[in-house]
């Protein structure tokens, strides 16, 4: 009887659990652009994502379905079902050419793996498209993202500029071996180097865990008597640290630097306790490199590289960036 | 004979505390390391008192992670089933929910309970060995997360549920105790309660070191696997809650690195993943062994390129070191037992 309640039980909640997940977002989603009286749509391309389940590649694909709306394009947006598997990424581009997509449109989860794919979309003839991470070889018709480096270098000044070119700060880094989080750290260097007077007290990763940001952060608070600013890799890292500077009564002393624009950075902005921001704008990588796909297949010539500047968010602009994602 | 027995015995008890020694020689290591290398001091009182501090909540994890060692299982799930049961609760746990601070924690801890039922259904009903039930249930309640979450954030925590981990509870010098520290301690309290005094924690232990004898001696083996399940799962919720209340926020992709953590603390404390042995205050000098490590590598400023590595190196090192004490402790009871046992003989003789 005890057995039967029990797997009762277990079916109950798997039927929950999976009853949500159909409804609500199946892996593959069919975004036919027309709103109903349009005619067919003119084009049809796949959007391949790195990972379904990360938000920024989320807020990518709602982009590139709005500018699939606007342009009435039949879009295809899909992601491996292992986050960042290239073999699987490679294995949608090779569906595509089969199935006779006008367009491929892929951000590559491995910039070398990815290469032998993109040669053969070349091959078919399907133009290519590589938002947000540049491919290392094949025929691409541009590349549109901010570069992490530059990303680092910017966020850097800006930490240098807001204690004034004078004091102690620290860096939290992302996963090692990570590019992204290599790069935005040499941007971050980059920029201290300029600043004679700013002492870089330590650099350390924090993986880009709120936890691990935290713990890294009560070392340093433990470590060093004086910081004047902390730069980050991501947001999460310096909202784990803000907890641990809240902890030690020292908040008010350090200024945060960090990128991505989630709801608890901007909440940290409106109060305060983050000084400033990096967008990177994944909304607009999407919807662009959409529309830019559309404008090479109507004969549009395009740069190879497309830089989307990096937008700054501090206190001064945070209530019109806030009304802007309204 | 007897000066040599109770030399025996002695040395018996020094290796009962191979955590301890192990949590030692790390803290030597990198105290001297700093000295030299850095010239900061490790062994001050406010630096082991982040040590500490930032232990109890790994030991909380390490500890729900041995209770499933403890009856020859894994569990890998630990950080997705805290962030499913963190995005469905969330909203309750937030400042500005109206709902009374207890509702979504214990809610939390019931969801994780009940997941804890299906990964103890799944390894023995089903016999799918723990480490791939937990392996499955760890993508299927990642990705559940990410469904019902997005890129939500919940953030800004009832204060009343944030006190379980940030409280700061009295500062003696530059030593502070935190809430955290009283809550580990207090769970450390209830489990050995749990495994030493009552009979479900013997036949745990039981049915953990030889299940075909507990099957034998009339415990319904997988009963008691379950059983296990549901309390680490209810463990498992109750360090989501402590996570949330320590970082102030929750979402979707928390605690990635949550197998890594759960993982070496258990065995660090000396968990056997045989089953059947480990014991809960190993688990808390395991906490302090893991964050004793990571503290040095901060302070040593050890490039990050290298810090996977040492962390690595250190982990299968002191596992090794603490093994090779626990053998030569078992060795010392079973001559004991001889010696002993001889000397019954005798004495009936």
């Amino acid at each position: 009887m005890k057995k039967i309640i029990s797997l009762i039980l277990v079916m109950a909640l798997a039927l929950v659990v999976f009853s949500g997940c159909v409804s609500k977002a199946p892996p593959v989603e069919d975004t036919a652009g027309n709103s109903g009286d349009t005619a067919a749509p003119k084009y049809k391309m796949t959007f391949i994502v790195k990972s379904m389940a990360a938000s920024f590649f989320l807020d990518v694909i709602e982009g590139a379905k709005a500018a699939a709306k606007d342009l009435n394009i039949e879009l295809n947006c899909v992601g491996p079902e292992t986050p960042f598997s290239v073999e699987e990424q490679i294995q949608i581009i090779e569906q595509s050419i089969t199935d006779g997509v006008d367009g491929v449109i892929v951000i590559p989860a491995d910039s070398e793996a990815i290469t032998t794919a993109i040669e053969k979309c070349n091959d078919a003839n399907i133009p290519v498209v590589t938002p947000n991470t540049k491919a290392n070889g094949g025929d691409v018709v541009t590349w549109i993202g901010a570069d992490n480096v530059e990303v680092g270098y910017t966020l850097g000044k800006i930490m240098c500029e807001s204690i004034n070119g004078k004091g102690n700060v620290v860096l939290l880094e992302g996963t090692p071996g990570n590019s992204t989080a290599e790069e935005r750290t040499e941007g971050y260097k980059k920029a201290i180097d300029e600043y004679p007077d700013v002492v870089l007290l330590d650099s350390q990763p924090a993986n880009f865990e709120r936890e691990a940001g935290m713990t890294l952060m009560e070392n340093f608070l433990q470590m060093y008597d004086n910081i004047d600013a902390c730069g980050s890799g991501n947001k999460d890292m310096t909202m784990g640290a803000i907890e641990a500077a809240k902890n030690a009564n020292r908040l008010e002393e350090i200024k945060f630097i960090t990128f991505d624009t989630d709801e608890d950075v901007i909440a940290g902005i409106q109060s305060g306790e983050v000084f400033a921001t990096g967008n990177q704008d994944p909304f607009s990588q999407g919807y662009l490199s959409v529309a830019a796909m559309f404008a090479h297949l109507g004969g549009c010539r395009l740069p190879s590289i497309m830089h989307l500047p990096m937008k700054v968010i501090d206190s001064t602009n945070i209530d019109d960036f806030v009304a802007s994602q309204n | 004979m007897a000066g040599k027995n109770n030399l025996r015995i002695n040395l018996k008890s020094v290796y009962d505390f191979s955590t301890i020694f192990v949590l030692l020689v790390v803290m030597i290591f990198f105290a001297v390391a700093n000295k030299i290398i850095t010239g900061y001091d490790y062994l001050s009182v406010s630096n082991i008192a982040t040590i500490i501090n930032q232990a109890s909540f790994l030991a909380v994890i390490g500890m729900a992670q041995m209770l499933t060692i403890l009856v020859v299982g894994i569990n890998l799930s630990i950080g997705s089933v805290m962030a499913f049961s963190a995005m469905l609760c969330g909203p309750l746990l937030l400042e500005s929910s109206s709902y009374s601070p207890l509702l979504g924690p214990l809610a939390m801890i019931g969801i994780s309970a009940l997941i804890g039922l299906l990964n103890g259904v799944l390894n023995t009903k089903l016999k799918i060995p723990s480490f791939i039930a937990t392996f499955g249930t760890m993508f299927i309640f990642r990705g559940l997360a990410w469904i019902i979450a997005g890129n939500t954030v919940h953030f800004r925590i009832k204060p009343e549920i944030r006190f379980l981990a940030q409280g700061q509870i009295l500062s003696i010098g530059r030593f502070t105790i935190n809430m955290s520290i009283i809550v580990c301690i207090i769970v450390v309290i209830l489990l050995t309660f749990l495994l030493k005094k009552t009979t479900l924690g013997r036949k745990i232990y039981f049915s953990g070191s030889n299940p075909v004898a507990a099957e034998f001696s009339g415990i319904s083996v997988d009963k008691i696997v379950i059983t296990t399940f549901i309390i680490a799962g209810a463990l498992n919720g109750f360090c989501g809650v402590l996570y949330t209340a320590k970082v102030n926020a929750c979402d979707a992709s928390m605690y990635t690195g949550s197998h890594f953590d759960a993982v070496s603390v258990a065995l660090l404390g000396g968990v056997s993943l045989a089953g059947g042995s480990g014991n809960v205050w190993g688990c808390a000098i395991g906490a302090l062994i893991v964050s004793a490590i990571q503290n040095g590598l901060n302070t040593l400023q050890v490039p990050s390129e290298y810090q996977t590595l040492v962390l690595g190196v250190l982990i299968i090192l002191s596992v090794f070191f603490n093994d090779w004490l626990t053998n030569k402790k078992m060795d010392i009871t079973s001559e004991n037992d001889l010696i002993s046992r001889k000397e019954k003989d005798v004495s009936h003789a």
